[in-house]
């Protein structure tokens, strides 16, 4: 793909003005905006609460205005670094931060909710995962020139263009919107359910937490079935035969590694599990040597070898109390729990 | 396998697993339009469309794995070497 006659090596400008690096920063971009609008509102949030909270709140506070920025800066290396994982990462995280601590999200002077910022996220990731196609043709291509003439027909072009920029862009916009329709049923769904689980699901996908984790499955769930559809067509057309044989060794090998094992015991003597138990005794008996009232142990030690129960010492009668006491709690605590159980289950299926 | 003087050797992997995967893939796709069947207006089977996808996800899962195995198996076949 690269031009074999040009013996100059490539300059900087070349290598981060392609086009290919322009579609790429196109793509990463939106991730870009969205994790600013979460660092904003994460930043214009105030930090009384923090404040509050304990002595060295003021320092937390200060730290956490720095978090965004710093975030902003790891992003930027990710994008020059051309690594659209980490700014993925970056992007779900800064995302987490401003939906527990901020008050509001706004941008461009608009407020978005929380819906609203789950579909802006998830656009964001989609379009940056799209970049990645275009980033590792960059990395390929380590700043040489790409020769994309081609002489075959104007519809194979045609083919190959959509399949490097149209395709990857209609997948992830399809996706996005599969996902919010997904998300936005879910919730009419809910309502159908018997009366204490609708009212339970209704009130989880309200919630930011029920939203943000039920946005995230869904949107993992697409992925994996698109992934799982397009796999065996793209092996098929890119796999030789030697990575294919590692493809395979690599599938029995949990099966090579245990019949191995299998081949190889040897059942042991049983000195080391013998050593160990006596040094596990000798431990024991230093320990309450150590650990116990002067005296305490070897009276104990002899009533024991006497045969007679020994008289416990206060301390061994409060710590007994206790236990017993505590002991009651849990069964009550349990026998409650069974009650409520019951009533959930009759109020389900009568 | 000598046939009319040339020497080929038999298929080790057959084609059938390519299409016991179709089939399983074409099952799960039912699955997956059935869930939705199962959860549109005026039905209300919001369980059994959860099942439903449920089993299609694990009969994709089977059938692409078959697919997937066949592709691979058949590249390493004819480039034994």
């Amino acid at each position: 793909m690269s031009d074999p006659e040009d013996p100059r090596p490539p300059s900087l400008a070349s290598r981060y003005a392609t086009k290919e690096v322009l579609i790429y920063y196109a793509l990463v971009l939106p991730a870009l905006i969205a994790e600013t609008a979460f660092s904003i509102a994460i930043v214009s949030t105030p930090g009384d609460l923090l404040t509050q909270a304990a002595p060295g709140g003021s320092a937390v506070a200060a730290l956490v205005q720095l978090v965004p920025w710093l975030l902003l800066a790891a992003s930027v290396y990710a994008i020059f670094s051309l690594r659209p994982s980490l700014l993925v990462t970056l992007l779900i995280a800064s995302f987490f931060v401003a939906a527990s601590v901020a008050n509001g999200i706004a941008f461009l002077g608009a407020q978005l909710d929380l819906g609203d910022t789950v579909i802006v996220v998830v656009a964001a990731t989609f379009l940056a995962l799209a970049g990645f196609n275009y980033a590792r043709g960059i990395k390929l291509l380590a700043g040489r020139r790409p020769d994309v003439t081609s002489s075959g027909p104007l519809g194979y072009n045609a083919l190959g263009v959509a399949l490097e920029s149209a395709f990857p862009l209609a997948a992830a916009l399809a996706l996005v919107l599969l996902v919010e329709t997904l998300v936005g049923d879910l919730g009419a769904q809910a309502a159908r359910l018997p009366t204490p689980l609708s009212a339970l699901a209704s009130l989880y996908l309200k919630s930011r937490i029920g939203l943000i984790f039920t946005t995230l499955f869904v949107a993992g769930a697409a992925i994996w079935v698109m992934r799982q559809f397009l796999e065996p067509v793209i092996l098929h057309f890119t796999l030789n035969a030697a990575d294919a044989k590692k493809e395979l060794l690599s599938e029995i090998e949990p099966t090579t590694k245990s019949v191995r094992k299998i081949a190889r015991y040897r059942p042991a003597g049983g000195l080391a599990w013998g050593l160990l138990t006596v040094a596990y005794c000798a431990g024991l008996i230093a320990a309450l040597a150590l650990f116990l009232p002067r005296g305490q142990f070897s009276r104990d030690l002899l009533a024991a070898l006497d045969l007679h129960a020994p008289s416990p010492s206060p301390v061994e009668t409060l710590v007994q109390g206790s236990f017993q006491s505590a002991l009651v709690r849990i069964n009550i605590l349990y026998a409650q729990s069974q009650d409520y159980i019951r009533e959930i289950i009759q109020l389900l299926w009568g | 396998m000598a046939t009319n003087g040339s020497v080929s050797t038999p298929k080790r992997f057959a084609a059938a697993s390519l299409w016991v995967g179709v089939v399983l893939i074409a099952i799960s796709i039912y699955f997956f339009l059935a869930s939705v069947t199962l959860i549109s207006p005026p039905s209300q089977a919001v369980v059994a469309a959860l099942l439903s996808a449920i089993i299609g996800f694990v009969m994709l899962s089977a059938g692409t794995t078959l697919v997937r195995t066949y592709v691979v198996a058949r590249v390493v076949e004819q480039n034994p070497r």
